[in-house]
């Protein structure tokens, strides 16, 4: 998704020179991305740019000529150009590649046709996309929270949510559902 | 009136990486803060917004647009985007 690309990209172009972008990239592995952009940067000798800083004390923006991006340090110390529209180029390529790979967004992914949802896991999704707590749900449906706990914990597991907020995860993605849905209906 | 025109950029920010299902911690990470400090952007939006959970935040966010929040990123005034948004245009 967007953001492992985003930390890659900055890892990548914060990299002090072309020599330690290398050295970077042969640290992480099997990461085409890195290498694309390596390969971008050395063929350019583009890069210029003090120390390598930790990626969130930078931001990108956005320039006004097509194809350059600008990098600046979060206090203003240090900023630089990406001028070449060649890396702009490639980085663009890399990542939508990359995208494929990444792309399918949890959300998208869930195939609730294909997932087992008994009626009692029903009820307490239902309650989950209306934002309730486990403890609202379990007052709800006069059960223990600890129940709820364990239905949820099943969902996560079928829809295949092991990473991050699951909770918020799992409604956000029915909730798009059945937005879909509705539209679907009316159209 | 935009919904989320009455929170501030960061705000913005922290409200959309909590729909997309990042923990506190995750947040904190991406955007350079500590998870304090995300803590305290979400009680504020939280109380802007009426609600009182993440989870009910996140379908806030959901229902007003979801996907936009990110585009507000590049509100005039805003630096920090994610990086396919300050990517060139597809060429």
């Amino acid at each position: 998704m967007i953001r492992d690309n985003h930390v890659e990209i900055c890892k990548i172009l914060l990299a002090a020179d072309t020599s330690s972008a290398a050295r970077g990239f042969r640290a992480a592995p099997g990461c085409s991305l890195l290498d694309e952009v390596c390969h971008a940067l050395q063929a350019r000798n583009k890069a210029r740019c003090g120390t390598v800083f930790p990626v969130s004390n930078w931001t990108i923006h956005r320039t006004d000529r097509p194809g350059t991006m600008k990098l600046t340090e979060s206090k203003g110390l240090l900023s630089f150009e990406l001028a070449s529209e060649a890396l702009a180029k490639r980085l663009h390529s890399a990542l939508a590649a990359r995208g494929k790979e990444i792309q399918p967004s949890e959300e998208a992914m869930i195939d609730f046709e294909a997932m087992k949802i008994t009626p009692r896991d029903g009820q307490v999704l239902k309650l989950l996309v209306q934002g309730c707590s486990n403890k609202e749900i379990a007052e709800q449906l006069r059960i223990s929270p600890r129940t709820v706990k364990q239905h949820l914990r099943t969902l996560f597991l079928r829809a295949g949510i092991t990473q991050g907020r699951k909770r918020v995860k799992l409604a956000t993605a029915i909730y798009q559902k059945e937005q879909q849905q509705c539209i679907r209906a009316i159209g | 009136m935009h919904p989320c025109d009455r929170l501030t950029h960061k705000e913005v920010q922290v409200a959309t990486l909590v729909w997309e299902g990042l923990t506190n911690r995750e947040i904190a990470d991406l955007i350079g803060t500590t998870e304090q400090v995300v803590k305290n952007y979400l009680r504020n939006t939280f109380d802007k917004l009426g609600v009182w959970s993440r989870l009910e935040l996140a379908l806030y966010v959901a229902s007003h647009g979801g996907a936009q929040w990110r585009e507000m990123f590049w509100r005039p005034g805003s630096a920090t985007i994610s990086a396919a948004e300050a990517l060139p245009h597809p060429m």
